[in-house]
């Protein structure tokens, strides 16, 4: 043990070790006499170890041991205070018998602390939608990052990906559904302060967690014009208690989950015979003939000829991308803590490494990650407590600077291995011109890197005084800042034909006169202040009252600047004053935002029976003219624990708790669409080429060609929440129902003037977006003697519906955004009747629906495209024509809308003595979704690989009954008879595996010998199982396209081991 | 300790009681305000750089795809050489660039300060007539704005202005902007490519050619009456036509006396394989001809638009591309022998029987702008493929070295605007137009000098007679030939009124022949009917199959790249409709006759 430093107080850096030595100090004094006792829990008769025993009116204290007891020395007149959350205060008056005190459990799920926002309140009096994610869902799971660990956790909060590459995975978070077209990011807050970006939400250390509250009613409104899509609240561990040290590593291993279809040979070749079987004038591409194809369909591999390139011996294997640039990968992740504290000060030192990979085998594409956190709080005074935290997290994101594109698995056929026989770089279609020069191993191999770092640190700062009893104020002061560099640089690869001969074309054009080296180096920081004063007392022991009011002020300054040069050769070592001086380009840029706001809050509640909260704010921006800067946002709530009336006691004995509660609100949307400087017409300065020699010269413009508008403002999200919480059988089961509203009465919307006006006009505040919602969950939470087990589901669906945009009334085959009186996103589809049985149904077609616009592209009289049997029958409008536009009277019908509904979580937990299980599945009951892209459906491009996915579901004569048309290599047709026809709509139903953790803890007895006080081991999987409806082969959480990279999802096998002592 | 949290606390009081002034009242710190620019001439060079953005660069749309003269199935294009054009989808009413000018001219008009800006005014009044123009030609007569609009402005829900009056609004800009432009030769070296006075010459020549041929051969038939349907007639004086013509002619001479260009011909240089032709079009750093010559050597082009290899590459895979715009066999038989003589008039032309032979003794741009700086191949193998080949090549637009020198999107040659060729094409037309006749010494101030390059015979007023030519169709035809896939067709079929004639026969391929007329494609069986040669014609990939058309040799079978069922091209679709949104945001814009 370090023995005390008396140190004087001193600035600078003295300030941080002063700290850190602190922390190992402890305070003991010597006391008059020794009491000792045992806590036991009055229910379960069971030790309660941790438990903190006081003396009142003393700063004395201790806390229980693995069999309950504890010693204290104390005054003989002394009163004893035992507590520990998670059940009621004990008071041993002096003398009593201290040998057996029993504490009685309070319902922990009711009694929770919950954070909410400047604050915490108990969750039984509780008023808004709150919803509280605890450490728990960070426990052993073999995630580093924070925003994949809460996929699912709760039903308001409804979490996206939609690539599996670490650093690069595309989250997106949504509270409630949508209610904007211009964004719906929930503002997220960390230990009170905004975050300075999402990154730095996603990269902290799941370990420091303590807790995640999602507010997501009016209770986010005190956060004012950033609320409107909830708030993601983040408390941070802190330290207490005795020293402990925590130590946790998982290893894991990520196997390749469902991958995108890479067709063999064999079902390539098919699928072009099977086309062209159905056509009267077959088409055979570059192939150029049947037997060439049929050739392939047997699977031969080796030199083709092809009337194409007369005279080249043209190679052609059995090549499978997927299995080619996807394998099994290492991950892991360390942590190691170190908290404790007493009663003057408490800290917690935290790190954490990492290294989360791809799949990609080619080469390293991931993330290492390196967080160091430290909390401190020191009471200076009766009065006085600071509280501080410093982090910094470095996120090292590297990545090929090429290649993870189409040229991945859609844009080819799988016909061409990496290399050649002499060990080359081997293109496909041989590298027989130029511009066949893809290769996908090649490119992420060899054709350069793109390395990102983020470092992050932040600094927070927190004073509370407290100037009476109930009343205090605090001061609270953070800088966050990000320094982000990149460094991406593209090398030339020569390519080869299968003889070794070097082809004109460089793996994807780079030739060696555009290699590169691209620097960018990002710093933004924010700063951020508060001053609150706090208010809270209680009359006659009924009525409880709190409040603050205060003021918020915070701004962000960032610049950039970048540069590049061109004419770069990796000779090991990577950096842009390595690269060609001949032509290089800079670029830089600084801007700066803030807010100012004034809020406040006002907490009544009689008896925790009756509960009122109001809550306003003003908040200020600098994004608008002077007089239009300040907007006002509030709410108010109310609630009613009717289990505490009198009347309902007779049901206490099954039902324990119940509370209704109402809120409205209303807080602004931070909304992409308001640039910083809207308001004012900017000069942009851009370069033009002139001359001879040809240079650069600068040239300006107006951004938005000058068009400017001084009195749009925030979107305004009004929001509406009423909801039933209750507790049955000794709350055992738990229950909570919510119904809420949004409206968004004022979204940016862009109004469309006559043409002539030379430009858009700034979006105004016209648009109206509604959304409703339904909310469910339900816990059972029970044990058996030793055997504890657990069951929570949660449940939630929106719908949404846009009025009011202008020019948002027509719609077009497809997806849409916006469409008045429609939900968002919603699908217009073609309306068909079956396929054309013969050639008189196809005739009869052309003529009653001859002047069809659709019919248009594909005359009867052009074999290369006219429809024949077996070609989708789409429906004439009520315009009695096939056409996609008109609105009413075209061929399309309202298909739904493409959002996620239903989605749901399961969690299912055991344990027994020291085993434990815990199952945890998510997914979604609806999505209606229509691939798009080269593999959306066959012959979408004649030149690309092909989905085998359709093979045999296709209508041929011997099979009329397809669920699919018939196949065609006639792109248009393929168009027409698969594009944006109603069958083709899929309902993304899914249900996945995203986490199970089986862990095992050593018993205390055997750890006692060790001087250990935890010692875990666990296997932790993600995203082991699934079932998903999905019919083309995607993964369900993929998204739309089919030609993204293919970079196959993920399946994470982890093995953990976590001890503390 | 307790100091120095009081210390904090006291810190963090004071910075927010500082007054919300630091965190709202906050401005750009790396922008100007329109409020602190337009104060010296750089400001306003500056902007009017900004301009240059507007000019039409690489792009295989401006390449008259899908008009007579071209045979592939690259889609731009599509629409107007088919007939199809939809009211929903229809060119760009696009008035941005309008508005750039705009504000520059009422930024001009509010400018105290000294130094000389006028040559940036001149630029300014030489892009909205510019704009306009592509306007008129898509649409006709459209709304007239020379204001900075605001979105509260009653100009927005203005009816159009007929044609009439966009074409003197038009040529008040020219005349606005001649005057104010600096002369080719005053302009330094390093802002070469800026607007001179007679690239603002030759625009309006261009402008006056269209409209006054428009009016002869067109008529009011597409202006509407401006009450139930189109722009209307407003303003139309048929005293125009002369006018116009007469002003083309002075123009055209006032560049061609004094602008100091010259024709790029290069066919002295024995390395250049007489394709200067080809070269010029593909012209950059002295590696991009064998003859050592660079931009500088390029006094031919008028207006431009600057691209480098270093700075702007072309960006698209120009050569590539081009390899498969495949020409129509109307093009082909087009070109003259080298007698000046039609092939249907010539001696030297020598039909189809080998393949090679209708290129023998031929204009140098026929097989420049096909076959680069090489010869027509004696061996072809005719397959439709997906694009739906004609038999013939194109290199117009490749680059010389492609893959060694040059690869795909690297290309970087100046595109081409108004080049001194097109002047001359314009000074000889507008001429016999005017006069209806045209002597032997003004051709060869002008079109000879093109033909002298193309190493065909002198147009003569003797040749058209003693041959039965036409005078105006051999103008015509020089035309065509010197600028072909150059933008200027469709262009030029409506406003000669031939837009349908031209447009809806078939686009047809090389000659396959038949039993009676054998090719390296078909020749007569022993049966005594036609028999395909099957290593040089795959005659089932040929969806539209055959044609016989009439051809320099008689009537002959050809295949089919495009048929003629597919082309509907009528009088209507000489104007675009005017945009359905735009229509639907302002009634008063009345649609264009016929849709």
């Amino acid at each position: 043990m370090f023995k005390p430093i008396a140190a004087k107080p001193n600035c600078g850096k003295q300030f941080f070790l002063l700290f850190i030595l602190i922390v190992f100090c402890t305070l003991i004094n010597a006391q008059s006499r020794v009491l000792s006792g045992t806590i036991t829990d009055a229910v379960s008769k069971k030790p309660v170890a941790g438990a903190t025993v006081s003396i009142k009116g003393s700063k004395t204290r201790t806390t229980s041991d693995e069999q309950g007891r504890f010693t204290l020395k104390a005054p003989a007149n002394a009163t004893l205070f035992v507590t520990i959350v998670g059940y009621k205060e004990l008071e041993a008056a002096p003398g009593s018998d201290l040998s057996n005190l029993l504490l009685t459990p309070t319902s922990q799920e009711l009694e929770q602390v919950v954070v909410v926002g400047y604050g915490s309140q108990k969750k039984a009096t509780l008023t808004g939608s709150v919803e509280a994610i605890s450490s728990k869902v960070f426990q052993d799971r073999a995630v580093t990052n924070v925003g994949l660990a809460l996929q699912g956790q709760t039903p308001g909060l409804v979490v996206t990906r939609t690539s599996p590459r670490p650093g690069n995975e595309g989250l997106n978070f949504v509270i409630r559904g949508l209610s904007s077209v211009n964004g719906s990011a929930p503002l997220i807050i960390v230990d009170g302060t905004p975050a300075l970006n999402s990154f730095s939400f996603l990269n902290l250390n799941p370990d420091d967690i303590e807790s995640i509250s999602v507010l997501k009613d009016a209770a986010a409104s005190i956060y004012g014009s950033a609320a409107s899509n909830g708030v993601i609240l983040v408390t941070t561990k802190r330290g207490k208690g005795k020293t402990h040290y925590d130590f946790g590593s998982n290893m894991r291993f990520s196997t390749n989950g469902i991958t995108s279809y890479s067709p063999s040979m064999q079902q390539y070749a098919t699928m072009w015979l099977n086309a062209n079987k159905e056509e009267a004038t077959p088409n055979w591409w570059v192939w150029g003939t049947q037997d060439n194809v049929l050739k392939m369909q047997q699977g031969v591999e080796g030199a083709y000829h092809f009337a194409t390139w007369p005279g080249v011996d043209y190679f052609i294997f059995n090549t499978n991308r997927i299995k080619e640039l996807f394998a099994t990968r290492y991950s892991y992740q360390n942590n190691l803590s170190i908290s404790g504290g007493n009663d003057k000060s408490t800290y917690r030192l935290s790190f954490l490494m990492a290294d989360n990979k791809g799949n990609l085998a080619t080469a390293y594409d991931g993330q290492k990650q390196y967080n160091l956190r430290f909390n401190y709080d020191i009471k200076l005074s009766d009065r006085l407590k600071l509280e501080t935290g410093v982090s910094v997290v470095d996120a090292k994101t590297a990545t090929p600077s090429v290649g993870l594109d189409a040229t991945l698995y859609a844009n080819d056929m799988p016909f061409f291995p990496a290399k050649n026989p002499f060990g080359q770089w081997f293109p496909i279609f041989n590298g027989v011109d130029g511009g066949a020069n893809r290769n996908p191993a090649a490119l992420t191999s060899a054709g350069g890197r793109d390395n990102q770092n983020s470092l992050t640190g932040r600094v927070d700062l927190k004073a509370t005084y407290q100037i009476t009893k109930g009343l205090s104020v605090e001061a609270k002061a953070s800088i966050q800042n990000e320094r982000f560099t990149e460094d991406k640089y593209v090398l030339a690869i020569p390519i080869y034909n299968w003889y070794g001969t070097k082809q004109t074309g460089w793996a994807g054009g780079t030739d060696t006169t555009k290699t590169s080296y691209y620097v960018k180096s990002w710093t933004s920081t924010l700063q951020y202040y508060s001053a609150l004063l706090r208010y809270n007392t209680t009359f006659k022991q009924l009525h409880n009252i709190s409040g603050f009011a205060g003021i918020e002020a915070q701004k962000t300054n960032y610049s950039w600047i970048d540069a590049n040069r061109i004419g770069f050769t990796d000779l090991g070592v990577q950096n842009i004053s390595l690269a060609s001086t001949a032509v290089q380009t800079n670029n830089g840029f600084s801007s700066q935002y803030g807010n100012y706001a004034y809020l406040g809050r006002f907490n009544y509640n009689y008896a925790e029976k009756y509960l009122l909260e109001l809550q306003g704010r003003v908040d200020g921006s600098s994004r608008f003219a002077t007089g239009h800067k300040f907007q006002a946002y509030g709410g108010a709530s109310v609630g009613w624990v009717f289990t505490r009336e009198d009347f309902l006691h007779g049901l206490s004995s099954v039902l324990n708790f119940g509370k209704l509660r109402a809120s409205y609100g209303s807080s602004g949307n931070q909304a992409t669409g308001l640039g910083e400087f809207d308001y004012l017409s900017l000069v942009k300065i851009g370069t033009t080429v002139l001359g001879l020699p040809a240079a650069l010269q600068n040239s300006s413009s107006l951004l938005n060609n000058g068009i400017i508008s001084y009195d749009r403002t925030w979107e305004r999200v009004e929001m509406k929440n009423i909801a039933l919480d209750l507790a049955f059988l000794r709350n055992r089961l738990s229950t909570s129902f919510e119904y809420f509203t949004k409206d968004n009465i004022g979204m940016l919307v862009n109004v469309n003037y006559p043409s002539v006006l030379g430009g858009a006009a700034p979006k105004t505040n016209s648009g109206h977006f509604s959304t409703r919602g339904l909310e469910a969950i339900i816990k059972w939470d029970d044990h058996v003697k030793d055997f504890a087990y657990n069951i929570a589901l949660t449940l939630s669906n929106t719908t949404t519906k846009i009025t009011g945009v202008q020019g948002a009334d027509s719609y077009s085959p497809g997806k849409m955004g916006i469409v008045n009186g429609y939900p968002y996103q919603p699908w217009f589809v073609y309306k068909t009747n079956g396929y054309f049985k013969n050639q008189a149904d196809v005739d009869a077609y052309y003529a009653q629906y001859a002047n069809s616009p659709d019919l248009a592209g594909l005359p009867q009289n052009n074999t290369a495209v006219a429809l024949r049997p077996g070609d989708t029958k789409k429906v004439a409008g009520s315009g009695g024509t096939i056409t996609g536009s008109g609105n009413g009277t075209s061929s399309l019908i309202y298909a739904g809308d493409g959002t996620p509904h239903y989605t749901f979580g399961i969690n299912l937990g055991a344990s027994w003595k020291g085993f434990d299980i815990n199952a945890f599945f998510q997914g979604q009951l609806k999505q209606l979704i229509m691939r798009n892209g080269w593999m959306s459906y066959p012959f979408n491009a004649i030149y690309t690989n092909q989905n085998p996915s359709f093979l045999g579901k296709t209508w041929t004569t011997d099979n009329p009954n397809a669920i699919f048309p018939r196949l065609t290599v006639n792109p248009n047709r393929a168009r027409w008879d698969y594009a944006n026809n109603d069958f083709m709509l899929q309902n993304n139903r899914y249900i996945r595996l995203k986490s199970l953790v089986v862990g095992y803890s050593l018993p205390p007895s055997l750890l006692r010998k060790v001087k250990l006080e935890r010692v875990r081991v666990c296997f932790s999987g993600n995203d082991l199982w699934e079932l998903t409806h999905i019919k083309d082969g995607f993964d369900p959480e993929m998204g739309e396209t089919s030609q993204n990279s293919g970079y196959p999802f993920a399946r994470t096998w982890a093995f953990g081991v976590n001890i503390g002592f | 300790m307790k100091r120095l949290s009081i210390f904090i606390m006291a810190g963090v009081m004071i910075s927010l009681a500082a007054c919300q002034k630091n965190f709202i009242d906050i401005s750009p710190t790396a922008n100007f305000t329109d409020a602190v620019y337009f104060k010296q001439p750089g400001d306003f060079k500056t902007f009017a750089t900004g301009f240059y953005g507007q000019l039409p660069g690489w792009d295989f749309g401006t390449m008259d795809n899908n008009s007579d003269l071209s045979a592939n199935a690259n889609g731009a294009g599509y629409d107007i050489g088919h007939g199809t054009i939809a009211t929903s989808t229809s060119g760009s009413w696009d008035y941005s660039g309008i508005r750039s000018c705009n504000t520059l001219l009422a930024k001009a008009r509010a400018y105290t300060g000294g130094g000389n800006i006028s040559q940036y005014v001149g630029e300014a009044y030489f892009f909205r007539a510019f704009a306009y123009f592509n306007l008129l030609k898509t649409y006709g007569g459209v709304p007239i704005d020379t204001t900075v609009l605001t979105t509260s402005s009653p100009e927005l829900f203005a009816p159009r202005n007929s044609r009439y009056e966009v074409v003197k609004q038009i040529l008040s800009d020219l005349n606005q902007a001649i005057p104010n432009l600096p002369a080719e030769q005053n302009i330094p070296a390093a802002d070469k490519g800026r607007i001179s006075k007679w690239a603002a010459e030759a625009v309006k020549a261009q402008i006056e050619l269209y409209e006054a041929t428009w009016e002869k051969y067109v008529g009011q038939s597409a202006d509407g009456d401006g009450k139930a349907t189109g722009g209307g007639t407003a303003g139309y004086d048929a005293s125009n036509v002369t006018k116009y013509l007469a002003d083309v002619v002075a123009l055209c001479q006032d560049v061609m006396n004094n602008g100091g260009y010259a024709i790029w011909n290069k066919n002295a240089t024995s390395s250049m394989t007489k394709a200067s032709s080809w070269y010029l079009f593909n012209l950059e750093d002295a590696a991009s001809n064998p003859g050592g010559f660079d931009k500088t050597s390029n006094a031919e082009f008028i207006l431009y638009n600057v691209y480098d290899y270093t700075l702007k590459k072309g960006g698209k895979n120009i050569t590539w591309t081009s390899w498969q715009l495949y020409p129509s066999r109307k093009f082909v038989d087009m070109a003259v022998c080298s007698d000046g003589l039609p092939p249907e008039k010539s001696p030297l032309f020598q039909g189809y029987h080998k393949t090679g032979d209708e290129f023998k003794s031929r204009d140098y741009r026929l097989i420049n702008y096909l076959y680069s700086n090489g010869a027509a191949p004696t061996a072809v193998t005719l397959d439709f493929g997906g694009l739906g080949f004609s038999g013939y090549g194109n290199g117009k637009y490749a680059v010389y070295g492609y893959g060694s020198r040059r690869t795909d999107n690297t290309e970087s040659a100046n595109y081409p605007i108004i080049r001194l060729a097109e002047v001359y094409l314009m000074y000889a037309e507008a001429l016999y137009e005017l006069n209806g006749a045209i002597t032997d010494a003004q051709l060869d101030a002008s079109i000879n000098v093109l033909r002298d390059r193309g190493g065909v015979a002198h147009l003569s007023n003797a040749l058209v007679t003693t041959n039965g030519l036409d005078m105006l169709t051999e103008i015509r035809r020089e035309r065509a030939v010197e600028l072909y896939r150059e933008g200027r067709r469709f262009d030029d079929l409506k406003r000669w009124g031939i837009l349908e004639a031209s447009l809806n026969p078939s686009r047809l391929g090389m000659v396959v022949g038949g039993a009676s007329y054998t090719t390296s494609f078909k020749t007569a069986s022993s049966t005594g009917t036609d028999s395909v040669i099957a290593a040089n014609y795959h005659p089932a990939t040929y969806v539209f199959g055959e044609e016989a058309v009439q051809t320099p040799k008689g009537t002959l079978t050809c295949v089919v790249v495009d048929s003629k069922a597919n082309h509907s091209v009528v009088k209507k679709h000489y104007l675009y409709p005017v945009p359905l949104s735009q229509i639907t945001l302002n009634s008063k814009l009345l649609q264009n006759p016929g849709y």
